[in-house]
């Protein structure tokens, strides 16, 4: 397991290379750079001049990346080129806000594709019921969605607010908790088919082909345990390396989520990077996402050895 | 049999996340109950939510990262020196000054500011600041500095009177004095401490202090206690906080009661978010005045535009009206000068007196006939996409009728900006304007395109004369003589073919009462919640 952990971060490693690397070329390649959004209208070669030769955007490309890298490795992640403000301090403050929302969508993805998947079980025509809510989710984009909550729960119900964060320092739990409900669901609806479908599968395929269930059967081990005991966990573990793979593909739909309910989060501030050419907000932002995706994916290998014994490197060497 | 135990599992798997939702949601009801009630008693809590952008900086002095977005709150931070005419032609009204004279020859003017005044962080206000300010505006580039380059020197007569001694006689110094950009003065202790930090919590005199300022989530202003007239304001605290930019998401929000105040720009929001807004009773739906106008800035130092007759076949073939009729659904006016009918020296007879002398009537034959002289005309439009969009493919249309060939396409600001400066544009759809005076919208180009850059010289050389003119006069007459001059002129050459007008629209909490509207944009001094 050691070994396992020292490889994936060593992989987090070349990964934060490669992302970092993509993330500064590419937006410094876009038409328009730092000079442009912040002078705007008011830009003049003069004041173009005296800002680059500020901001530090005389060198190439390539040696900006490595002084940046140097200061990053040394765990200083800048200012940013358009605020002036701490990187680090800019991050930390919008990492409460999708750490929150990511849980959150995660436990409305979990929660749906539970009550799917048991009504699915039971029902023939909830199966097929659940079927087309899935397609329904899979092909209606997350704005349309936050903003149908937002006239439901918030303008005509108005049970809900339709700002999605409140501080809970200066709003309290409460309040914080309300407010994550709309863009909670907007995000984890566009998961839920998949864990949904995987989460079936693995507990049909598991019922119907895995010899140690028919073993379990003829030890006399009354269905339900069979179920839970084994079945159950044995599925989970697919679910729990989808779940860690998810996190990625949810920190894309973040941004859009994070826009509809003004959540300032970090799918906003890699947005407002990203048009404000603010390469060194990015760059911060970018070793975090990448990093937290790598992480989760490892937790989620992890877990999963842990939930399924033969997983485990030892098993794997045995056979 | 074990399915049916698994049923039976499933079952109250279903029933508890069902619940739990249940429970949940019923919290969030009896949470949020109370926005939605709306008692007759004017509220204890006057604190208020209003949306909008992410400011980088709030020092209109700062080098760069500046928007016009700030001005509006640069007026609650601020306050300034004068406030804007009660009503149009009408005199500067006092607020941090007191009164003002101009020598005979317009080239001094000398200032009485207010006694006692304090900046927020205890420091006099007086006249030493605001020549510290002034002169620091000039001297630094930034957006504030083209409107008091015309300041020669500024002298501190006694700490209640400032001097300023222009280049140039100027009229219209009063004018700087009162609207925006440069006419902010913060307290010279915090600029010089930390510029940065000045930027994104400016020090000023006025109603409201920063608070709290956190770009990209919210700015937060509480009431200046000891401003000179706080007994006349009423709010607490304003909450600024960053909303998408989406017209109909800030909508709802307002509808939904978590925002108590959202602008948009008639110009640029979808006409039915404006129709809904304007049907819907439980918001207050109200127009600025509009001052604001669209046009096509034309890069006129290369192909084809470098050649007047593309331009006029260009103007020939808009037809402005149904612009503003079909694809604005009427929300919007449209344009024949580069202004707005709500702005000062507007032609006689509004729109439709503006149409009357406007020198391309929309007429498709006579833009056809230009097209073929020319051998085709092909280019590409370009613009910042969402209704700016909408509009250029619908101009895009009506040119294609008349045998052009144009490729629209959209750009981000920073893109834009870009092919601006370095001239790689043919034609873009933006906006400009804002405000009443037309002076202030000094080049009535976007100022760093070719014809920015050299304040029209080389198509209209007498254009800087006239705007000197126009400042160098107070005579109402002689004003609209030389702006009516100037409008006909812009639009001979068309260099820049205005396309639509419309004010700032505002979605509002109906117990939210007044909003200033009149200057940038929303301002809330006077604002009061009565219910």
């Amino acid at each position: 397991v050691l070994r396992l952990i020292i490889d994936r971060l060593l992989q987090m490693f070349v990964v934060l290379l490669c992302v970092t690397a993509l993330g500064f070329g590419l937006v410094n390649l876009l038409q328009g750079d730092v000079v442009f959004a912040l002078l705007g209208e008011n830009y003049t070669p003069e004041a173009a001049a005296t800002l680059s030769a500020e901001l530090g955007l005389d060198d190439p490309i390539w040696l900006r990346y490595l002084h940046w890298l140097a200061d990053a490795v040394q765990g200083d992640l800048g200012t940013s080129l358009v605020t002036k403000e701490s990187v680090a301090g800019a991050i930390w403050g919008a990492l409460p806000p999708t750490v929150e929302l990511l849980i959150g969508a995660q436990v409305v993805g979990l929660a749906l594709a539970l009550v799917a998947t048991a009504l699915a079980v039971r029902y023939r025509w909830a199966d097929r019921f659940v079927t087309f809510v899935g397609l329904v989710s899979n092909s209606i984009p997350s704005f349309v969605l936050a903003l149908l909550l937002i006239i439901v729960f918030a303008t005509t119900l108005r049970v809900l607010p339709s700002i999605g964060w409140a501080d809970p320092a200066r709003a309290g739990w409460g309040e914080n908790l309300q407010a994550m409900i709309m863009p909670s669901v907007a995000l984890g609806f566009s998961i839920f088919p998949e864990y949904m479908r995987v989460f079936r599968s693995e507990i049909q395929e598991q019922l119907e082909q895995e010899e140690y269930v028919t073993l379990a059967r003829m030890k006399g081990l009354s269905p339900r345990r069979v179920l839970t005991r084994h079945v159950v966990l044995n599925s989970v573990g697919g679910l729990l390396t989808l779940i860690a793979l998810t996190t990625g593909f949810l920190i894309g739909g973040v941004v859009i989520v994070e826009e509809v309910f003004s959540i300032p989060g970090m799918g906003s501030l890699v947005f407002d990077a990203i048009s404000n050419r603010d390469s060194t907000m990015l760059e911060g932002a970018l070793v975090l996402i990448a990093a937290g995706v790598v992480v989760a994916n490892l937790v989620g290998e992890l877990v999963h050895m842990q939930v399924d014994p033969r997983l485990r490197p030892t098993a794997r060497a045995a056979r | 049999m074990s399915t049916r135990k698994l049923i039976r599992r499933g079952r109250r798997a279903v029933g508890a996340v069902c619940i739990g939702l249940s429970l949940a949601l019923a919290a969030a009801a009896c949470g949020a109950g109370g926005e939605a009630d709306q008692g007759s008693a004017p509220p204890a809590d006057q604190t208020i939510v209003v949306g909008g952008y992410n400011y980088k900086t709030l020092d209109s002095g700062a080098a760069s990262g500046y928007i016009g977005r700030s001005v509006q709150i640069g007026y609650d931070i601020f306050a300034t020196l004068f406030d804007p005419p009660a009503t149009p032609g009408g005199d500067p009204v006092p607020d941090l000054a007191t009164g003002f004279s101009y020598s005979a020859d317009l080239t001094t003017l000398t200032v009485d500011l207010r006694a006692g005044v304090t900046f927020h962080d205890g420091t006099p206000f007086d006249a030493e600041a605001v020549a510290f300010n002034v002169l620091r505006y000039r001297d630094n580039p930034s957006p504030a500095s083209q409107y008091v380059q015309v300041v020669k020197d500024v002298e501190a007569v006694t700490p209640t009177q400032v001097k300023f001694t222009f280049k140039q006689p100027n009229a219209n110094f009063i004018s700087i004095m009162t609207f925006g950009y440069g006419a902010f003065i913060g307290s010279p202790t915090a600029i010089k401490a930390d510029p940065a930090a000045y930027g994104l919590k400016p020090v000023g005199a006025g109603p409201f202090q920063v608070s709290s300022h956190k770009p990209g989530e919210e700015l937060v202003l509480t009431k200046f206690d000891k401003f000179w007239d706080a007994a006349n304001v009423t709010l607490t605290e304003i909450r600024y906080i960053t909303t998408s930019p989406d017209a109909q998401v800030a909508y709802q929000h307002v509808v939904s009661g978590s925002v108590d105040s959202v602008q948009v720009s008639g110009s640029s929001t979808p006409p039915n978010t404006l129709t809904e807004a304007d049907k819907n009773d439980d918001i207050a739906f109200i127009a600025g005045p509009d001052n604001s106008y669209t046009f096509l800035p034309i890069n006129t130092y290369s192909a084809p535009f470098d050649n007047i007759d593309a331009r006029r076949a260009v103007n020939y073939c808009t037809d402005r009206e149904s612009i503003a009729e079909n694809v604005q659904g009427g929300w919007a006016n449209p344009a024949y000068v580069v202004a707005g009918p709500d702005t000062d020296y507007y032609p006689d007879g509004g729109v439709e007196g503006a149409k009357k002398i406007f020198p391309y009537p929309y007429d498709q034959a006579k833009g056809k006939a230009l097209v073929q002289q020319l051998g085709g005309l092909s280019f590409s439009l370009i613009n910042i996409g969402g209704q700016y969009q909408v509009v250029a493919q619908a101009l895009a249309q009506q040119w294609t009728e008349c045998g052009m060939q144009v490729e629209v396409k959209t750009v981000d600001g920073p893109a834009l900006a870009e092919a601006y400066a370095n001239g790689s544009y043919q034609m873009a759809y933006a906006p400009n304007g804002g405000l009443r005076d037309p002076s202030f919208n000094r080049t009535f180009q976007v100022p760093n395109t070719p014809q920015g850059k050299f304040g029209f010289a080389r198509e209209h050389p007498e254009i800087p004369a006239l705007i000197q003119a126009a400042n160098g006069t107070s005579d109402k007459a002689e004003l609209t003589r030389i702006w009516s001059d100037f409008f006909s002129q812009v639009n001979d050459l068309a260099v820049s073919i205005p396309v639509i007008s419309a004010p700032n629209y505002y979605f509002q909490n109906k117990c939210l009462d007044g909003v200033n509207l009149g200057l940038f944009g929303s301002t809330f001094r006077t604002a009061r919640l009565t219910c």
